[in-house]
């Protein structure tokens, strides 16, 4: 019997938890490849192996309880009426959509009308093509619209998109045949450039419209390195534009770590004070598309530094706690928080007046509230709770002066207000902060493509998901991929491998 | 690193009980190619189902969890894993292709396995392996088998020989001695107990060895036994292999295969074996899995309805009228979750108390992460002295407390006595007579195949080039191709008889 003449040699442990696993991409060749959910140093990260282009590490969350805190908010699925396409040997997301492996129907369509844009943005995430640029004609988009009537009992939303979707000459047309569908929300996602025209915004006025302006930076020279122009100026006479004309609007800053990510409390001021702004939707931004790809990858940002970021702005009035997921997406791509702007100053997270499941609950139907019976209902228990229970919060008397008031303009005792009037009056009151995360080929994961409610819908019925979209399909839509620009991104790719 | 463990309730929208809901990605296997597959954990009824989408044969679907709840907070009983000292394989193709381990692989070999043999006097419809009773690893790969391992490794708690059945290794006794290394605590041997049942002297050698026996034993009645092991009268064989262990003294775990409908009423009985004889440390149920021989012979099989970790602890609370209940049992940490659930559990002078009513959950995570069997080192000490310290407070509170602190008291007495240091595998025997253990142990078929569980399995199979393979990454992708098992099939000898041949009582292997 051998002697062990020293100490035998001790395995170590590993640095990292092991949690489970996705499908992912490859960042260089976008095969798809399995990727370990590993939680390290309070982070979770893809890690993945491809066979032509080895391991490689992408961190897809900053907050392992975020990470898992998200997963534990537990939603049906309903899965879509139509399927399109067949599985394939590659399987998600190559076989898009829908196929029968995706997990939700579209709450969101988003309507790319043209692949012209006015901006290159360095941030970019989409390819555009300015030489014979795509315009989406007035019967594709009936024929769009009639598919999604037939694919849907109603439609509280639809979002335009581009390129830049208001340098469309028919946009105002398309708005008004969305109407007449009966879909509520018609959201407009811009630059806002054309809108320094005042009879543009009045006509948008006119039609309801909601404006989802991108607005990332207060600062010249921060925009100068996200668009690549100077575009601050006249996006804040914009904003005093559609003020002028009460046009719903919607901010929506890209967020890149160590760029803009400061301002993220001055951006949240700015829609709270704002009677027209509604809401504010930050992006995390994507390193994908004709910008992304070759923007500095120390610019990653997700979901738990937006919540540090939020929570330090406003001294903790608003913490990640406050927000919950979407429970029609998967519970990673969105992370939602409504508060109510007290009529005396001063705002309460919903979270923290009803509780995180009711406010759970309240999304359940659609991927914004909707002021209907339900937000009644939930308004008048609240009451009721104040009542019994004042001191359960510090603002009690305030928050009861100001549900008191909304719900008598909501619900007047002598008439019944369309949802359209109600939701003008609520959304002055209540403002929604959604952080939206897209993704990129580096930290693409399946599971939140299978559950995507938001969808490029196509005109034979078919319907993509955006971030399946956006990394894998739009470059091989030649009426809306530059030829070569998609050349300029394999080099950025190419050169970075 | 610390991981917050879901210990506060999921928040479900109202309707999230009656619907399906899509939990997560998971890749799995088509039943009928065994090709991989993109799958999807979709809960529904409670239950979680695992639907998986074949590019040529559709849409399958079969359950992996009877309790979603279970599944839900298994998801972070986790930690992390122990690196081996050296990967066989590196990554070239990515998983599973590249077994192993490879570097990418999440976790050591804690429950090794060396096949020496595919020789088996039995043909158990519910086998997950194919014998094909050709090969008896020669003493040269044993030795080249062992030495990988320790190269792997460096210590091992426990080396399991298995097969086939290894007692029919002509060189079985000469194994177990090339198996006495010092970096090896014990030696297992998985056995039906066929040789066991008649050989006493054989017994005897175990015991002189200090060998572990794994002891298949499903049922204590022979309509359920012939179901799942064939024709014969195996309950005789089980009753005289556990009196000859007792008699010889060897260390005894029994192994409950069970499958829905035909043994899972018998659960409650084999925990009261396990309480009842002193011999018997350690009580491990496996779900059935339907793959190998079983796979192909087994019926009636449903995927829809098959038993699961949490229908065992179900089943185990139900029938054992609550001498067990399910917060006694978790998860274990250091395998995937999905893999194992275990309890442990005190012996007291009137009954046996498992630990999670008296210990607290982090202590006890403590105790159970990175190994399936209980080693009374530092760790172990202070999850135990830390008991002792929270039940004194609560003296006198329940006579429950008085009577689970007076045995701690008297363990740790024993165990770390204060006028010597006693050595490990001494202390390790005294808390085998403290502490028995129940575990269940899931094997995944081609309906149940999930990668991310390949990812982190501890229970690998050890072969001679020194490639450690993950047990069912093994089962469903090598086996068939294992070069040592080409060749011409060899004919079984069941019960000693060539095939086919009705089993006969005067078989010097059987009475």
């Amino acid at each position: 019997m051998p002697d062990v003449a020293t100490a035998p040699p001790e395995r170590r442990f590993t640095a990292h938890v092991y949690y489970s696993m996705t499908k992912s991409l490859c960042g260089t060749c976008k095969r798809s490849v399995d990727a370990k959910i590993l939680f390290r140093d309070d982070r979770v990260w893809f890690h993945k192996f491809c066979p032509e282009h080895g391991h490689q590490e992408c961190c897809v969350a900053s907050s392992v309880e975020w990470y898992l805190d998200a997963l534990s908010f537990v939603a049906p699925n309903t899965p879509p009426r139509r399927i399109s396409t067949q599985v394939s040997e590659q399987g998600c997301p190559f076989d898009c959509g829908a196929c029968p492996s995706h997990q939700q129907k579209v709450y969101l369509p988003v309507v790319p009308i043209t692949s012209s844009c006015n901006l290159e943005c360095p941030i970019c995430y989409t390819i555009n093509k300015n030489n014979g640029a795509h315009f989406t004609s007035t019967d594709e988009m009936a024929t769009i619209l009639r598919h999604l009537a037939e694919d849907h009992d109603e439609l509280d939303i639809i979002n335009f998109t581009g390129g830049e979707p208001t340098l469309h000459p028919q946009l105002l047309d398309f708005l008004q045949m969305c109407r007449d569908a009966g879909i509520r929300r018609l959201t407009i996602s811009t630059n806002g450039l054309k809108l320094r025209d005042e009879s543009y915004v009045r006509k948008l006025a006119a039609l309801d419209a909601r404006i989802v302006l991108s607005l990332d930076t207060l600062r010249p020279e921060i925009d100068r390195i996200l668009l690549g122009a100077n575009t601050v100026k006249t996006k804040l006479e914009v904003l005093d534009l559609l003020e002028k004309h009460d046009v719903a609007t919607t901010i929506l800053p890209a967020v890149a770590a160590g760029v803009n990510d400061d301002e993220v409390g001055r951006l949240l001021e700015m829609v709270l004070s704002k009677p027209h702004i509604r809401s504010l939707e930050l992006h995390t931004l994507t390193f994908t598309g004709q910008g992304g790809v070759g923007f500095q990858r120390t610019a990653r940002i997700t979901i738990p530094d937006l919540h540090r970021r939020i929570e330090a702005a406003t001294d903790g009035r608003i913490g990640w706690r406050d927000f919950v997921p979407s429970p029609l997406a998967h519970p990673h791509c969105y992370s939602i928080c409504y508060v109510l702007c007290l009529d005396d100053g001063g705002c309460v997270p919903f979270a923290r007046l009803l509780s995180r499941a009711a406010l759970f609950g309240l999304l359940e139907d659609s991927l914004y509230i909707e002021p209907r019976e339900k937000l009644e209902t939930v308004f008048r228990d609240l009451i009721d709770d104040l009542w019994s229970n004042p001191g359960r919060i510090a603002e009690s008397d305030a928050v009861l002066k100001t549900l008191k008031r909304l719900l008598k303009d909501m619900f007047p005792l002598d008439r019944t207000l369309s949802i359209l009037e109600r939701q003008k009056i609520a959304e002055r009151t209540v403002k929604a902060i959604y952080i939206h995360s897209h993704m990129d080929e580096e930290n693409f994961d399946v599971a939140r493509v299978m559950k995507c409610p938001v969808g490029v819908p196509r005109e034979d019925g078919g319907n993509i998901p955006t971030c399946s979209y956006n990394v894998l399909y739009r470059e091989r839509d030649p009426r809306f991929a530059d030829p070569q620009m998609l050349k300029q991104m394999l080099e950025f790719k190419n050169l970075r491998s | 690193m610390k991981l917050p463990l879901l210990e506060t309730p999921f928040t479900m929208t109202p309707d999230a009980a009656a619907r399906d809901v899509f939990h997560s990605y998971s890749k799995g296997m088509c039943p009928t190619c065994r090709a991989l597959v993109d799958g999807v954990r979709i809960i529904r009824d409670g239950k979680v189902y695992l639907r998986k989408q074949c590019p040529h044969h559709g849409t399958s679907e079969a359950l992996i969890s009877g309790d979603a709840d279970w599944f839900l907070r298994s998801l972070t009983y986790i930690k992390e894993g122990s690196v081996p000292l050296k990967h066989s394989t590196k990554v070239e193709e990515g998983c599973p292709k590249d077994c192993g381990l490879c570097p990418d692989h999440e976790q050591h070999s804690c429950l090794p396995i060396i096949e020496i043999t595919n020789h088996c006097n039995l043909e158990c419809p519910i086998c997950i392996v194919q014998n094909r009773n050709n090969y008896n690893m020669s003493a040269a790969e044993f030795v080249d088998t062992i030495d990988g391992l320790i190269e792997k490794e460096g210590l091992l708690d426990t080396v399991n020989l298995s097969g086939g059945e290894p007692t029919l290794h002509p060189d079985f006794l000469q194994f177990l001695e090339l198996a006495r290394r010092p970096q090896i605590s014990r030696v297992s041997v998985s056995t039906n107990g066929l040789r066991i049942a008649s050989d006493f002297a054989f017994c005897q050698e175990l015991a002189k060895r200090k060998v572990y026996v794994n002891l298949q034993l499903d049922a204590l009645r022979n309509p359920e036994l012939r179901t799942l092991r064939g024709a014969g009268d195996h309950h005789a064989v089980k009753e005289r292999a556990l009196a000859n262990l007792e008699r010889a003294g060897v260390r005894t775990t029994i192994v409950a295969t069970v499958a829905k409908g035909v043994n899972d009423h018998q659960i409650g009985d084999c925990v009261r074996l396990l309480f009842e004889r002193d011999f018997i440390l350690s009580l491990m149920f496996q779900p059935a899995s339907y793959t190998g021989y079983g796979g192909a012979h087994f019926g009636p099989h449903n995927p829809l309805d098959i038993i699961t970790i949490p229908d065992v602890v179900r089943a185990a609370e139900e029938q054992t009228g609550g001498l067990l209940r399910r917060s006694d049992f978790l998860p274990l940490p250091c395998s995937h979750p999905g893999c194992f659930g275990l309890t442990y559990l005190l012996k007291t002078d009137d009954g046996f108390m498992p630990f999670p009513r008296f210990i607290d959950l982090e202590h006890y995570l403590e105790i159970i992460a990175n190994r399936g069997t209980i080693r009374p080192d530092a760790g172990f000490e202070n999850a135990i002295k830390a008991a002792i310290d929270e039940l004194w407070s609560s003296s006198g509170q329940s006579p429950d407390n008085d009577r689970v602190l007076r045995t701690l008291r008297k363990a740790i007495r024993c165990m770390y006595p204060e006028d010597r240091a006693l050595e490990l595998e001494e202390r390790l025997h005294i808390g085998e007579g403290l502490v028995k253990t129940i575990f269940i142990h899931a094997f995944m078929d081609e309906h149940t195949f999930e990668i991310d569980r390949i990812k982190k399995c501890c229970t690998h199979y050890a072969m001679p080039d020194g490639r450690l393979m993950p047990g069912c990454a093994y089962n469903m992708f090598y086996r068939h191709k294992d070069p040592r098992y080409v060749g011409p099939v060899g004919q079984p000898l069941i019960w000693g008889k060539p095939a086919n041949g009705a089993p006969d009582p005067k078989d010097p292997a059987y009475s």
